[in-house]
């Protein structure tokens, strides 16, 4: 048993739990209950670990939002073939949703599952923050889920046997479950980046409806209309039993989805606004590769905009089956860098002022500086006879703990590269400064001599790790270091910055 | 209530009556899902080496209703995998993270098992003159069961591991799994005989609404299969629970322990059994009979994911005890 943080603690993952939360089996019910190091963390070698979650999610939200759309698309159609509006539109029906239903409901659904496990794996600390305070809402948007699937399946298997009324309202079903799954999932997700009031009252709907609700539901809902008439231009273009003709009337009746495009530049306006100002300057020119995804994203979104609204509404022309691949995955790119820009505007945090990448919490900083980030760890190293001193060992377990869910050594975003041309101590200087070195960055969240097995370990690592390393232990060094932690605080960019003003002032 | 279960208060209570109740449905169409590729699996081998004969209606529903059946199956389980991470946080995300490639690669795994599913179904397939075909048709069939096969024993795995935290720092240090555990494919096989009746329950009611174009003469063929697959489950029920029991003293000590529930739980086997004998005697897909065979079936899960979750809390329990 120890003393950590104010809490006596034995030195195993069960009873740190237990101390740390209320009941016999134990629930996270606030950020403050989280603790460091409670999870052992996996070695992606050379691939970072927002690669994997960011890959999949770009993935399964381009899917997903397809057969939001698809959903809504063939409801039209089903209303325009009723009325007699548009005789082709059974056929087409009969055709989209057997896409719709191979892809959405297989692969989509799929890795709809699959980005709850990748969470767990990049960061159980986040998503467990997010399931306790929004399992509610992800219970709720499980009933939409099973609508979805039920009507959608009716209409699969039997939907060439049911009168009009039945096969519209199916199809009203399926659409309406589908944009409610939508609906609920942007609430958690655009919590992330401005929880709002949660932050002080912890209220469920005060976090759900947060500043960038409505202008990312809306931009997203137009997003999936486009996704759905490109698809369906894809399949049209593939039915080689539509004349020519055929084809250019259901093409341009699709590019009515893509129309609400031109309302994007206002929401995205909106949604900037309503972003904290710190994470809109880094998107905004802050940061050279979060402003290029912007332009990538905004880019691709003029391009098919413009097609759709000059080209396809305008002059009517006609879409083939290259161009409308061609454009959907221009639009798979668009979507791939704005959620590349929802993700990478959060940093330093993965919930905004809860919790940091790291899975550390802004009040856990100043109590790791002093007891050290590598004292309370369940979990040894894997090759811990590969390092040769103590002090790389502790190296190793920091870059573990802190660093290593958003960077790696050598391999994608590689802190060989980023900090490898600086000099020693000019590496400690930075990392204890972290967040004035980059704000992006969370401040460092271990004691001074962490700092220097970090630093020590990352230069082994620089040097091929040499099988002979000498330990680093002066301690005008380590006092150094503490000074520069001190002067740095415990606090975040811009806020750290800020109190050092006005402390400057006073 | 066991002495495990009074421990817990109210909210913990409450969120785990959910995770049970929704985890019951999840295992409905799991159970389905997981004997009915097996049936097809051996139903396409069989056609494969044995053609012509008469056709195997089970087998039909089976192929025709597995790509739902795992849509169903996979839709139900979100619940319980939510509520899992309420109740079991800590344990649940340890043992994901332990297990960590094997674990993630159910993902890809049931994306081709699905996938499969359609292939064995597509019309595209179906013409036994080619022997492209009469190849294609039991490979995917053979190799859905063999995918579903994997997923299950991912999930029998991540569990055993969630229960055992003292094991934690270990399997981390040394990247050990449990998967040469004899308790792991001890699990693995109750697992697979007890979705035996689940389906043989499910196919027969869809027999009944005349899935597939079954008509009488369909039927009566398949009371008889049906009532066979179902019997060798029930059967197999009390003899892998047995055996498991012999395997996991927390289990044993639950299934002691928790006489309702295990009661329960052979409540319904009893029930069970007498349907699907009454069934094999008459050869009619009665309803009183599908009746008393899906209460059966529905009370076993009941009992069994109840004597479940006694054993993971004494697990855990006995644990924390003989810490302190």
């Amino acid at each position: 048993m120890r003393e950590v943080h104010g809490r006596t603690v034995a030195n195993t993952p069960q009873s740190v739990q237990r101390t740390a939360h209320r009941g016999y089996i134990p629930r996270m019910t606030e950020p403050s209950d989280l603790l460091p190091n409670l999870y052992p963390v996996n070695d992606y070698g050379p691939v970072m670990k927002g690669l994997a979650i960011g890959g999949l999610g770009i993935f399964h939200v381009f899917l997903a939002q397809f057969a939001i759309g698809g959903g809504f698309l063939m409801w039209w159609f089903e209303w325009l073939g009723q009325t007699g509006r548009e005789p082709l539109a059974r056929k087409l029906i009969d055709s989209v949703f057997r896409v719709l239903i191979l892809l959405s409901f297989v692969t989509g659904a799929l890795t709809g599952v699959g980005m709850w496990l990748t969470s767990i794996q990049v960061s159980a600390q986040t998503i467990g923050l997010m399931v306790d305070s929004f399992h509610w809402v992800w219970a709720t948007e499980w009933i939409f889920f099973w609508l979805e699937i039920a009507a959608g399946y009716a209409f699969y298997r039997y939907g060439d046997r049911l009168p009009g009324r039945t096969r519209l309202a199916l199809l009203g079903i399926y659409s309406i479950a589908g944009f409610g799954s939508l609906f609920w999932i942007n609430g958690i997700l655009s919590w992330q980046l401005t929880p709002g009031a949660w932050i002080a009252n912890h209220d469920v709907w005060a976090g759900f409806f947060n500043p960038t609700f409505w202008p990312s539901l809306i931009f997203r809902t137009i997003v999936c209309g486009v996704l759905a008439a490109l698809g369906a231009a894809i399949v049209i273009n593939a039915m080689p039993s539509f004349t020519r003709a055929e084809r250019e009337r259901l093409i341009h009746r699709i590019s009515v989805f893509m129309l609400p495009m031109l309302a994007m530049p206002a929401i995205a306006a909106w949604y900037l606004a309503a972003m904290p100002a710190d994470s809109r300057g880094w998107i905004m020119g802050g940061s050279m590769v979060m402003t290029l995804f912007v332009s990538i994203s905004a880019g691709g979104s003029a391009l098919i905009g413009g097609y759709a609204v000059i080209a396809l509404w305008r002059q009517k022309q006609y879409m083939n089956g290259a161009t409308a691949t061609l454009l959907a995955a221009i639009a798979f790119g668009a979507t791939g860098a704005g959620e590349f820009i929802r993700e990478g505007a959060r940093k330093p945090y993965s919930v905004r002022e809860v919790l940091f990448s790291n899975a550390i919490t802004p009040a856990q900083v100043a109590s790791l500086r002093e007891h050290g980030v590598t004292a309370q760890n369940p979990y040894p190293l894997r090759d811990e006879a590969d390092y040769p001193t103590a002090q790389l060992r502790k190296g190793r377990l920091v870059y573990r703990s802190l660093c290593s869910v958003c960077h790696t050594i050598s391999g994608a975003n590689a802190l060989d590269a980023l900090m490898g041309g600086w000099t020693v101590d000019q590496k400690r200087m930075n990392v204890a400064m972290l967040q004035w070195t980059e704000g992006f960055m969370p401040p460092f969240a271990g004691n001074a001599e962490e700092l220097e097995a970090l630093i020590q370990y990352l230069a082994w690592e620089n040097a091929s790790r040499p099988p002979a390393w000498r330990e680093s232990n002066d301690p005008a060094t380590i006092s150094q270091i503490k000074m520069w932690l001190d002067r740095a605080g415990t606090l975040p960019a811009p806020k750290a910055q800020a109190a050092f003003a006005a402390e400057e002032s006073r | 209530m066991t002495h495990a279960f009074s421990q817990l208060d109210g909210s913990t209570l409450f969120y785990l009556a959910l995770y049970v109740a929704t985890m019951v449905l999840h295992v409905v169409f799991m159970q389905y899902t997981f004997a009915g590729t097996i049936v097809v699996a051996v139903a396409a081998v069989r056609r494969r080496f044995a053609p012509g004969g008469q056709r195997d209606i089970v087998a039909l529903v089976a192929r025709d209703w597995l790509p739902m059946a795992v849509s169903a199956a996979i839709t139900a389980g979100i619940a319980p995998l939510l509520f899992v991470q309420l109740v079991y946080q800590q344990a649940f995300y340890t043992a994901n993270l332990l297990l960590f490639n094997r674990w993630m690669a159910i993902l890809p795994v049931l994306i081709a098992a699905i996938y499969a599913m359609y292939l064995v179904k597509a019309k595209h397939v179906a013409d036994t003159r080619v022997r492209f075909h009469r190849v294609v048709r039991p490979a995917a069939a053979v190799a859905t069961a063999v995918l579903v096969g994997y997923v299950a024993l991912a999930f029998v795995e991540n569990h055993l591991v969630s229960l055992a935290p003292a094991k934690w720092t270990e399997m981390y240090a040394n990247r050990e799994s449990m998967i040469v555990s004899r308790e792991v494919w001890v699990r693995l096989v109750m697992w697979a005989v007890a979705s035996l009746p689940v389906f043989a329950a499910c196919a027969a009611w869809q027999l009944r609404l005349g899935a597939c174009g079954a008509d009488d003469a369909d039927r009566t063929t398949a009371s008889r299969a049906l009532a066979a697959i179902a019997l060798v489950g029930l059967v197999g029920d009390l003899a892998t629970a047995a055996a498991y029991g012999a395997v996991s003293p927390a289990f044993r000590a639950a299934a002691q322990g928790e006489a309702l529930a295990t009661g329960l739980a052979l409540l319904g086997v009893a029930l069970a059994v007498f349907a699907w004998a009454s069934v094999l005697r008459a050869r009619v897909l009665s309803r009183a009979m599908l009746v008393l065979a899906s209460v059966g079936s529905l009370a076993t899960i009941a009992g069994m994911t109840v004597v479940r979750e006694v054993a993971r809390a004494l697990a855990r329990g006995e644990l924390v005890s003989s810490r302190e």
